[in-house]
């Protein structure tokens, strides 16, 4: 296998990709592990405003907000949590 | 019945304590949320150093750490990372997931961090991008003690005497991040870079330079040829990934048996790298004057679901401890050569001993290993070896049981094995020659294969006390159950 560094890797991952990569994880997650939209809507507002979203990641978790925000179990990682 | 033979009276080589040494990089959630949380942060920490992650580096003896890369070293100026903070160059680098690099945690702060780890500082310096002047001036910044415009700069932004800085290494990868250049090319700049990193008073540089990615030879064989005897040591990288594909490299949860198995394949591979390695290396310096250190390594997964891929964020099962437990066995066992290791990283990227959300923090089944394994730590090496069959499915197999054994300076011998099968225990019926053996304690690491620590239950995999042994006159009798990795100490 020939050898690839780290930045190597990530310079082909388009924004595309990226916006690809979330979808697909929400789509794969069962209807009955998801949050409501109303509720997914409000945590995401919470995340709007929070300093620490940085491009729709939390700096705090490392997960793409929306994918954070649309699970039941998930909670705001953040020391004094948002939602 | 296995048979385990150590001989008490062949001490073949020092295990160097470095052999289990750190990477922290600036990438991902490594440095900042992960060890870095700044001074104002409602995070318990000491000069913005979190405590809680300190505290646990510091149960495992960390003996070294590599900073601050990795492919980031070859782009770091480290004139950005002092003075005032807020005068600080702040930027957004998108090539990594949208990490803002506001340079908080730089030189004072990296080498504050090694005093509270109590560690040995390893720094990178920039080869890729940066001067002669930019590194050799780096390390005057560090290490001068006198009068000079660097130690002067050094003392304007708070530190009056110099710091001990021993291990430096001139670029990183740069066979591929760190410039893509030939090894003829590497070897040359290589030779002038070093060159400039001077000694200054008692501080004495001990001078890496970059070496190969997995079996390029070539590369060792040219590095060592036209530069081995300006180095003090050679480093090499190499992954453990469990497919074949970079692409699609795997989850680091959801595996089943054959996956289990193919990585721990691939993760014995380790051992014939560095005994290859080690003998175009013996070609050029039979005496071993220069080491080898493999200053990257440990699994690479696909990043866990929902998380930036920039991250390089993935969990840790109880497969992870079993590279981990394999990999250090095989650095204690070619320690005649291998001076130091590094896994990749130590907070929250790659194959990670603490993981960390918020206030919140996890020791991975890999930290347990460490754990388990410190004992080794300046150790001596002893002969020993282990009759063992080959387990796992179809073309995956692999030896069941991995060892190696060590005497420390107080007379005490150190056992630690990995049994490899998800089945099947082993009963080892271990003779010491040259000790007699008074007691013996020991601790296991075991679960199931796909077992891993999380917020909501960070005990799930932790060490427990093993005392299912029986002392014999020349030695003892153990089972060791499957899936598991345990430490021994035998007085």
């Amino acid at each position: 296998m020939v050898p690839v560094c780290k930045r190597c890797l990530l310079e082909g991952i388009s924004v595309t990709e990226y916006e690809k990569t979330v979808q697909d994880y929400l789509d794969s997650l069962p209807g009955e592990l998801k949050v409501d939209s109303q509720t997914l809507q409000n945590r995401l507002t919470q995340c709007d405003k929070c300093e620490c979203l940085m491009n729709g990641i939390c700096r705090v978790c490392g997960c793409f907000a929306i994918a954070r925000a649309a699970k039941k179990i998930s909670r705001c990682p953040a020391v004094v949590p948002k939602w | 019945m296995e048979r385990l033979h150590i001989n008490a009276n062949r001490k073949k080589s020092k295990i160097n304590k470095e052999i289990y040494g750190h990477f922290s990089e600036h990438l991902g959630r490594c440095i900042y949320e992960g060890i870095y949380v700044g001074e104002n942060s409602p995070i318990p920490n000491t000069n913005g150093i979190r405590n809680d992650v300190v505290e646990a580096l510091k149960r495992i003896k960390v003996p070294v750490l590599r900073w601050p890369g990795g492919c980031f070293a070859d782009e770091y100026h480290w004139r950005d990372g002092i003075g005032p903070k807020e005068t600080r160059k702040r930027m957004i680098n998108t090539h990594w997931g949208g990490v803002v690099e506001d340079n908080s945690f730089g030189t004072h702060e990296f080498m504050e961090l090694c005093r509270q780890l109590e560690c040995e500082p390893y720094i990178t310096g920039n080869l890729g991008s940066g001067t002669v002047e930019e590194m050799q001036s780096w390390v005057e910044y560090m290490t001068f003690d006198g009068v000079s415009p660097m130690a002067e700069l050094r003392k304007q932004n708070g530190r009056e005497e110099p710091w001990h800085l021993k291990y430096f290494g001139i670029g990183n990868e740069s066979w591929g991040c760190g410039g893509n250049m030939r090894p003829e090319y590497y070897a040359d700049l290589y030779r002038r870079y070093q060159t400039y990193v001077r000694n200054y008073g008692n501080n004495k540089i001990y001078k890496v330079a970059c070496g190969p990615a997995g079996d390029d030879y070539n590369w060792t064989e040219v590095l060592m040829k036209l530069a081995g005897k300006f180095m003090d040591a050679l480093a090499l990288h190499h992954y453990t990934l469990p497919n074949d594909s970079w692409e699609h490299k795997g989850s680091a949860t959801e595996f089943n048996e054959k996956d289990w198995y193919r990585t721990l394949r691939k993760t014995l591979y380790m051992d014939e790298l560095v005994t290859r390695h080690s003998w175009v290396m013996d070609k050029y310096d039979p005496d071993k004057k220069v080491g080898l250190i493999v200053d990257e390594w440990g699994t690479w997964y696909d990043v866990e679901p929902g998380t930036n891929p920039g991250f390089l964020y993935q969990q840790n099962t109880m497969r992870d401890a079993l590279v981990a437990g394999i990999n250090l066995n095989i650095f204690n066992k070619h320690s005649e050569r291998v001076v130091m290791a590094n896994i990749a990283q130590t907070v929250n990227v790659l194959q990670a001993v603490i993981l960390t959300e918020g206030t919140n923090m996890i020791l991975t089944p890999t930290y347990h290993v460490f754990d388990l394994y410190k004992e080794h730590q300046d150790a001596e090496l002893l002969e020993s070896s282990l009759t063992t069959d080959l387990v796992g499915i179809e073309e995956e197999a692999v030896p069941c049981l991995h060892e190696s054994v060590s005497m420390d300076k107080d007379g005490r011998i150190h056992i630690t094995i990995c049994n490899l099968s998800l089945s099947e225990s082993r009963t080892i019926r271990a003779e010491i020659a040259g000790k007699a053996i008074k007691s013996v304690t020991g601790r296991v690491l075991t679960g199931e294969m796909n077992a891993y620590n999380t917020f909501d239950n960070p005990e799930k995999v932790k060490p427990v006390e093993f005392k299912n042994y029986k002392l014999l006159e020349d030695g003892l009798e153990f089972t060791v159950p499957a899936c598991s990795v345990m430490a021994l100490t035998v007085e």
